[in-house]
């Protein structure tokens, strides 16, 4: 009816005003102004294309949290979205970008983790998949060294059991990662620190016969 | 017919109508019915359930149309409005913005009831927890063109509802007066201003029934009861009288104790932990002691999941009861991993090395609890939380260790005004989390007409692993106090320090301190004290210091909790050319009352001596004078001290007390935290014999200690805990002064705090 038209044309008016802003790069206040937009117009075709918008919007204006949050509620919503695997990347994303060094708090790079592999199992054609396993390298990387970082602290403190703990939980769910050498090398130390000389020289076997060019298959000789 | 064929009902197609908002696809995705399945009247009647609890629909309903191939299922929803936008009315208590923080229903959310009962919730605990018991929040949708509403929340407030009187009923043994000192609430009176406990509050009547219980457990009456207890409304309605019907019974002995069950790690010592003993009045709040130390010892062998059971024989006739404490270890706990999370800016080690739990040890309570109180005492978070999960095997955990940082640099610059230095700039970065390796780092700068100032510090409170601090500083002074002395000074000195932790509060700090002063005479015309001539030229000090501090304070800056205590001694002559030791005390304490408004006593004390040996005079900028903030308020920078007969000009004494107390309260009608007004007494003096030699004269200033010497001076002021540190302004009178000390009663300080 007419009334739908006048709505259709004011919402087509308000996205595209919105979008000007987030190209000349106001997202934050294009973000802000997009919040009302959905609240105006919900029952507009314009409401999800709106919505995704604010995603990128609050994303560029680095309101990771916001993203994040946004996100989540428009996978939820239109999960058969033609663009949904954008959402699953940027939501992916707004983790990875809160992410913290190995020697900080792990959870958003797990958070990431997730988030990305889930984006791979359910789109796996999609464009944005293969840019999210390239990142998922690094995540397990950062992971992988927050583990072995933990497992030194223990090390250090003579607490070889928490130490071996550590290490063995590089090996056994980190092994693509760049940690993995060193890891196995601190592994066999904290046995034979334990006395279990047998499982250090193993260990040590591992490392020389996996990484012969590794700096550490060339100190793990006292284990063999 | 009777063998008819099975009726085919795949479900061929699902449409769903009446869905605006909310898209097809969602819908779908919610249904456990899906096309190409059968159809399932269980399973229609459950996603007939699941839609309507996704708070999207006031009503759905499926029907279906027979083909010969099976069913083309339609899903019929009715949307609940959206919300186009949100007003307020009649709330003065809280603002709008606040409370459309809270609300689940905002512009773009839809108008359920669900939503609608859950902000009525929170407005409801929100108003009711500052006593508004009137009040009455209504919502007024009005419908626009497009099926959206227009929310208008219609907040009727009322008043604050006080309590007049509240009356005991069946008391005997303890009189009114007791009983309304034991429970949480209470009668408007006087006393109210201090705290809000007049102010009706349903939990705080729920809880005195158990502050009732309590007491009378304490005092042995085991058979007590709260019969009943009434709130009415008085005639006019505005206040609440309270009533407890109280049924006391008899007062028990106990006969005898005893542990049983699971004697870990020995009978001997939980025998020890025992509070309750036979002989004595039973006393609930020891034996609640005793639960929870019998409970925190078998934790500490490693039962995270203990429980202990007092088993009560009560002998009625002999008024008589016998305890046996029950034990069940349950499974020892091993804590697998310990995750550490929240630290976006300080490193895991940093946290790691407070928690004194360690990964595939067993499960320790006891060292969970201190290692909570030390992570927040390091001043590196706000918050700090703990939490055991099972882990992956049985008798394995995985203990979560989530702190809330809190931001730890700071940058503060003032102008201060003192009425020798006019006008002083003083500047401050601090930050006490350097690189998220904990380290402390400082850099502060003073620049007036006397004093120029710049030193600079750091710290490492784990430098050698196990919590030892070291710290290094620098720092450059000029000083030239034109107006009471003919003499300049500046001061080059590096540091090196090195701390220990005793045990939490007590802990033991070693520094060596090499300076170089330079003394020059400002105006060789004018006649200069013979003290000042004797320190001319360059002077270095090399000093070893020992200081053993017990700090139990709260938090560092407006402190109402605790003591820090220290004891100085330190000894000049490692290195440098002067030589003399000295020993000070220093005492602060805290104390508070009340709990909305609280009051703050703070009484300190100080005490130092110093002394020159190997016939070496102290040096002139060593010795005692006093005045001003954090010395004696109403006396100026040394305006009281030992004075040169002939320049009158300040030489310090060698020895020096001070007392004073200072009493911090909120200022009435004026809510913003971190605003406190003090009022304050101080008190204190300097004595002793000062020597000094020029060219083989010496000349001496020797004044006894004598009460009649001791300076007075009270005043006020006020506080204000500002984002760039504590301002504040006081006027201070002396009440006892002696001919030659210098006055000032304002003063404007900023960056310390009293």
């Amino acid at each position: 009816c007419a009334s739908d038209d006048i709505e259709y044309t004011e919402a087509e008016k308000q996205y595209e005003a919105a979008k000007k802003r987030v190209e000349k790069g106001e997202y934050n206040m294009a973000a802000f102004e997009l919040e009302k937009f959905s609240a105006n117009f919900p029952y507009s075709t314009y409401a999800a294309k709106g919505e995704l918008l604010r995603i990128f919007a609050a994303y560029k204006g680095s309101e990771f949290i916001l993203s994040e949050m946004l996100s989540e509620s428009f996978v939820e919503r239109h999960p058969k979205h033609p663009h949904v695997d954008y959402a699953l990347y940027m939501l992916a994303m707004s983790h990875y970008k809160q992410r913290g060094s190995e020697s900080k708090d792990p959870t958003h790079n797990k958070l990431a983790i997730e988030a990305f592999k889930r984006l791979i199992s359910e789109h796996p054609r999609s464009k944005y998949a293969k840019d999210g396993q390239a990142r998922l390298q690094k995540l397990y990387d950062t992971i992988a060294s927050h583990e072995l970082i933990v497992g030194k602290y223990y090390f250090d403190r003579e607490r070889y059991v928490a130490a071996a703990n550590r290490f063995q939980t590089v090996i056994k769910e980190y092994q693509t990662t760049s940690a993995i050498e060193e890891s196995l090398y601190y592994l066999a130390a904290s046995y034979a620190e334990m006395g279990l000389f047998k499982d250090a020289r193993q260990m040590a076997l591992l490392l020389r016969h996996n990484y012969p060019n590794s700096e550490w298959s060339s100190r793990v000789k006292e284990y063999l | 017919e009777a063998a008819a064929q099975p009726v085919v009902s795949q479900i061929l197609s699902i449409e769903v109508e009446g869905n605006r908002f909310v898209e097809k696809e969602m819908v779908l995705s919610k249904m456990g019915s899906k096309e190409g399945q059968e159809l399932s009247r269980k399973q229609l009647s459950r996603d007939v359930r699941t839609l309507h609890r996704s708070g999207f629909f006031s009503d759905v309903r499926f029907t279906g149309t027979r083909v010969e191939k099976g069913i083309h299922l339609v899903c019929h929803v009715t949307e609940y409005p959206l919300i186009a936008s949100l007003e307020f009315e009649g709330n003065e208590e809280h603002t709008s913005k606040d409370l459309q923080l809270r609300m689940k229903l905002k512009p773009g959310q839809m108008f359920s009831p669900s939503n609608q009962q859950s902000d009525l919730n929170t407005f409801r605990k929100g108003y009711l927890k500052d006593g508004y018991y009137q009040v009455d929040v209504k919502f007024i949708a009005t419908p626009r063109n497009d099926g959206r509403v227009d929310l208008l929340v219609k907040i009727h407030e009322g008043e604050v509802t006080h309590i007049e009187r509240i009356r005991f009923v069946g008391n005997e043994i303890f009189s009114d007066d007791t009983l309304k000192g034991e429970i949480f609430s209470s009668e408007s009176n006087l006393a109210s201003w201090f705290s809000d406990k007049d102010v009706f509050d349903q939990k705080r009547f729920g809880a005195d029934a158990e502050m009732l219980r309590q007491f009378y457990l304490n005092n042995g009456y085991l058979d007590f009861q709260i019969e009943s207890q009434q709130i009415s409304m008085t005639p006019d309605k505005k206040a609440f009288n309270l009533t407890f019907n109280v049924h006391e019974g008899n007062q028990y002995t106990v006969s005898g104790v005893d542990v049983q069950g699971d004697l870990v790690p020995d009978r001997d010592a939980l025998i020890d932990l025992l509070e309750v003993e036979a002989g004595d009045t039973y006393d609930h709040s020891d034996m609640q002691a005793t639960l929870q130390a019998l409970t925190e010892r078998v934790n500490d062998e490693g039962y995270a999941f203990a429980t202990v059971t007092p088993l009560m024989n009560r002998k009625l006739d002999e008024r008589t009861v016998a305890i046996n404490f029950d034990i069940e270890k349950g499974a020892e706990v091993y804590v697998e991993r310990i995750e550490i999370q929240g630290n976006e800016k300080t490193e895991d080690a940093v946290i790691r090395r407070l928690v004194q739990q360690s990964e595939g040890e067993r499960y320790s309570g006891s060292q969970i609890q201190q290692s909570k109180e030390d992570v927040m005492r390091s001043g590196l978070v706000e918050d700090v939380r703990t939490s055991i999960a099972k882990g992956n095997t049985a008798g394995k955990a995985t203990m979560k260790v989530d702190v809330k940082e809190r931001r730890t640099g700071s940058i503060s610059g003032g102008i201060g005004y003192s009425q020798q230095e006019k006008v002083i700039f003083n500047a401050k970065v601090n930050e006490t989390n350097l690189f998220g390796k904990g380290y402390k780092a400082s850099l502060n700068g003073e620049y007036g007409r006397i004093t120029k100032n710049v030193t600079a510090n750091l710290t490492d409170p784990y430098l050698f692993a196990d919590n030892i601090s070291g710290s290094i500083n620098a720092s450059h002074t000029a000083t030239d106090p034109i107006a009471t002395t003919n003499y300049r000074t500046t001061k080059k000195g590096v540091g090196l320090g090195l701390g220990v932790p005793i045990s939490s509060y007590v802990s033991y700090g070693l520094n060596y301190q090499y300076n170089q002063t330079n003394l020059t005479i400002a105006n060789a015309a004018q006649v200069t004290s013979l003290f000042v001539l004797a320190q001319q030229g360059k002077q270095t000090t090399g000093e070893l210091t020992q200081r053993l501090t017990w700090d139990s304070r709260d938090r560092m800056i407006a402190t109402t909790e605790g003591y820090y205590d220290q004891l100085t001694f330190s000894v000049a002559g490692l290195g440098g050319n002067e030589k003399f030791y000295e020993a000070a005390f220093e005492s602060k304490s805290y104390f508070s009352f009340g709990d909305k408004n609280v009051i703050t006593f703070n009484p300190n004390l100080s005490a130092s001596m110093i002394s020159g040996y190997s016939n070496m005079d102290t040096p002139l900028y060593r010795r005692y004078s006093m005045g001003g903030v954090g010395s004696l308020r109403g006396f100026d920078t040394l305006g009281v001290s030992l004075r040169d007969p002939v320049t009158k000009e300040p030489v310090g004494g060698d020895k020096q007390v001070s007392a004073s107390l200072n009493v911090f309260f909120p200022i009435p009608f004026i809510d913003t935290t971190g605003v406190r007004a003090v009022v304050f007494a101080d008190a204190g003096t300097v004595w002793g014999a000062v020597n000094a030699t020029v060219g083989g004269t010496t000349v001496s200033v020797t004044e006894a200690l004598s009460l009649s010497r001791v300076r007075y001076s009270a005043g006020f002021g006020f506080e204000w805990m500002s984002p760039i540190g504590p301002i504040g302004v006081i006027w201070a009178y002396p009440i006892r002064k002696v001919a030659g000390d210098v006055e000032r009663s304002f003063e404007f300080v900023l960056g310390t705090s009293y």
